[in-house]
């Protein structure tokens, strides 16, 4: 590109601009909480890099929103994002990537439960998304209270760092996905929309890609400070989702923990066609091969082939595990999961596997 | 100059959309924590929501900024500030004096909404066709703007790609948009040259992310 039109930049090395970028808006089209979450995890991460001691000498809240007019005058803390400001001992207010926060102290000697108290009652807090981070009890978890702290039984401990990233808990992960938002048509905003005629057990053209905005947005907020990245293209083709975390010194560059591969298996196309079951088998042979190679070139510690089992009688799952020899000899994890086109075939299968462990 | 002007260009921008865009940006300030903001964080905000327009695809207000000194400034948007404060929409929290560019006094106040007044006005705006879209633009602007120092605010768009052009002196007009091509702006190639670096799978909020980001960092550093 010419520099001239460049302007003022004309000679900036905008190279390193991109690489080192260490923000989290690449996460804009997801919702606010997922968001909210991994930009304060990575802001606690890369704490913790620094000056562990410092983050760990007492505990830390953050709050989705602003500070409340007329309360308490806060202190701006623009860079926030960066990593560098002292963040224990106080409350966070900022937006979703908290490029910038609002810090107020928290009181003296206050234990979680003033601390909460004092965020409800004088902060006026208390209903507003928060992340509680008490490194003198736990250095490795974040505690998330999606409807604040008013609701404290609510919440969901999400773990910092990649490290404890492994395939027993990233099929916990899953599972959990699965259960609480694709499973059925009912379980999410976005489960209804993997299916284009639910009584036929159709699914729409783009199922793969909405069981991916579905994983990203639950992995967005389960991973922390790891992300979900979608779809890179590489030397043996794109993949799904690879599973990064950035290094907390030297933000150009990461790790690649985990590649997942996806797959759909479809007993119709969308618009009522059989799919014959050589054609799934041969997707899922051919998962299993991308998953390794990509697992190889992004030098990745897991790899697994994703399957999301979509016939009118799903029995993949059966399968999940060691069930599957080629995946076992390339190293990768076979997962499947059924997804139900209808409330009520979920209820079915549910009655009849309860009914044959009773048998 | 584009020979194929739009003749709507030249009509003066709709009055009620110039106090919509500065409500707005009033309400992105209040949700990222910035409020009660200076006049000059304001008039850089509007900048940077004209000069990124394009990368949300949202249409322009201004196409225009005169060069000064240090910061952009908008005669029209200042009167419609008062307005609004007239109106009872904004009120000043706090009020400083300064000096302008030729050194002379200035009040330098600081604004915030009257947010019981606006909510409504933004709520209804909201459920408008496609006025939540500028209104996410702004919010994620004034997110990636409030990594810049209270402090460095006032000579910082010094720094930017477009602003700081050294090809245009202080005291002429800058072009945004309003005769040549938006996508014709030292910022829009910028942004282009974002996009292919970051091998055009970014999303449009990191990219005016990274650019807010290289202006922090000549700020702070000098060119990188």
């Amino acid at each position: 590109m010419d520099a001239a039109k460049l302007g003022l930049w004309g000679n900036d090395d905008l190279t390193a601009t991109v690489k080192c970028y260490s923000g989290s808006q690449y996460y804009q089209p997801l919702p606010d909480n997922v968001r909210f979450v991994h930009s304060v995890a990575k802001i606690i991460s890369t704490c913790h890099a620094r000056d562990k001691d410092e983050l760990c000498s007492a505990p830390s809240l953050y709050v989705l929103g602003t500070v409340p007019e007329g309360v308490v005058k806060p202190k701006r803390e623009p860079a926030f994002s960066l990593g560098g400001v002292v963040v224990s001992g106080k409350i966070w207010f900022g937006a979703q990537a908290m490029n910038s926060a609002n810090g107020v102290a928290i009181p003296e000697c206050s234990d979680a439960d003033a601390l909460f108290t004092f965020v409800s009652d004088t902060l006026k807090s208390g209903s507003r998304p928060a992340i509680y981070f008490d490194g003198t009890a736990n250095e490795e978890i974040l505690r998330f209270f999606p409807k604040g702290v008013d609701f404290p039984e609510e919440c969901e401990d999400i773990p910092l760092g990649g490290a404890h990233l492994n395939e027993a808990t990233l099929k916990i992960i899953l599972d959990r996905i699965h259960e609480r938002h694709m499973k059925t048509p009912t379980a999410s905003a976005l489960s209804g929309k993997l299916w284009s005629n639910k009584p036929k057990c159709y699914p729409t053209e783009r199922a793969e890609y909405a069981v991916q905005s579905i994983l990203e947005i639950g992995l967005g907020t389960a991973l922390g400070n790891v992300r979900a990245k979608r779809e890179g293209t590489g030397v043996y083709g794109r993949y799904d989702l690879v599973l990064v975390e950035q290094d907390k010194q030297d933000s150009s560059k990461v790790i690649n923990h985990a590649v997942l591969e996806l797959k759909v298996i479809r007993g119709f196309t969308s618009t009522g066609a059989k799919v014959a079951d050589i054609t799934n088998q041969t997707a899922v042979l051919k998962g299993v091969k991308q998953a390794f190679a990509y697992r190889q070139e992004c030098g990745a510690r897991i790899s697994a082939l994703c399957c999301y089992d979509m016939r009118p009688n799903p029995n993949l799952h059966k399968h999940s595990g060691r069930g599957c020899q080629i995946a076992t000899d390339f190293e990768v994890e076979f997962w499947a999961w059924p997804l139900f086109s209808t409330t009520e075939a979920a209820r079915d299968r549910l009655a009849e596997n309860h009914l044959n462990k009773e048998a | 100059m584009n020979s194929v002007h739009t003749p709507s260009r030249l009509e003066p921008v709709d009055q009620h959309r110039r106090w919509l865009r500065i409500l707005s940006i009033l309400d992105a300030c209040r949700w990222v924590g910035l409020t009660p903001v200076t006049t000059n964080s304001l008039h850089v905000i509007a900048y940077l929501s004209e000069v990124f327009a394009p990368v949300w695809q949202v249409k322009l207000l201004n196409g225009k900024v005169l060069k000064q000194l240090t910061s952009p400034y908008y005669p029209t948007l200042q009167q419609d500030v008062d307005r609004l404060i007239g109106m009872g929409l904004i009120r000043v929290d706090e009020m400083d004096v300064g000096r302008n560019d030729d050194g002379e006094p200035v009040l330098l106040p600081k604004f915030s909404l009257e947010v019981g007044r606006v909510e409504p006005i933004l709520s209804a705006l909201r459920e408008l066709p496609g006025e939540e879209i500028d209104m996410d633009f702004l919010r994620e602007v004034v997110q990636s703007f409030s990594i810049l120092s209270d402090e460095q605010v006032p000579t910082s768009m010094n720094e930017d790609a477009t602003y700081g052009d050294p090809a245009v002196d202080t005291g002429q007009v800058i072009d945004l948009g309003e005769w040549k091509k938006t996508e014709d702006t030292a910022t829009s190639h910028v942004v282009d040259r974002i996009r292919e670096l970051g091998e055009n799978r970014l999303t449009s909020a990191e990219v005016i992310d990274m650019y807010v980001n290289h202006i922090a960092y000549r700020v702070n550093h000098g060119c990188r």
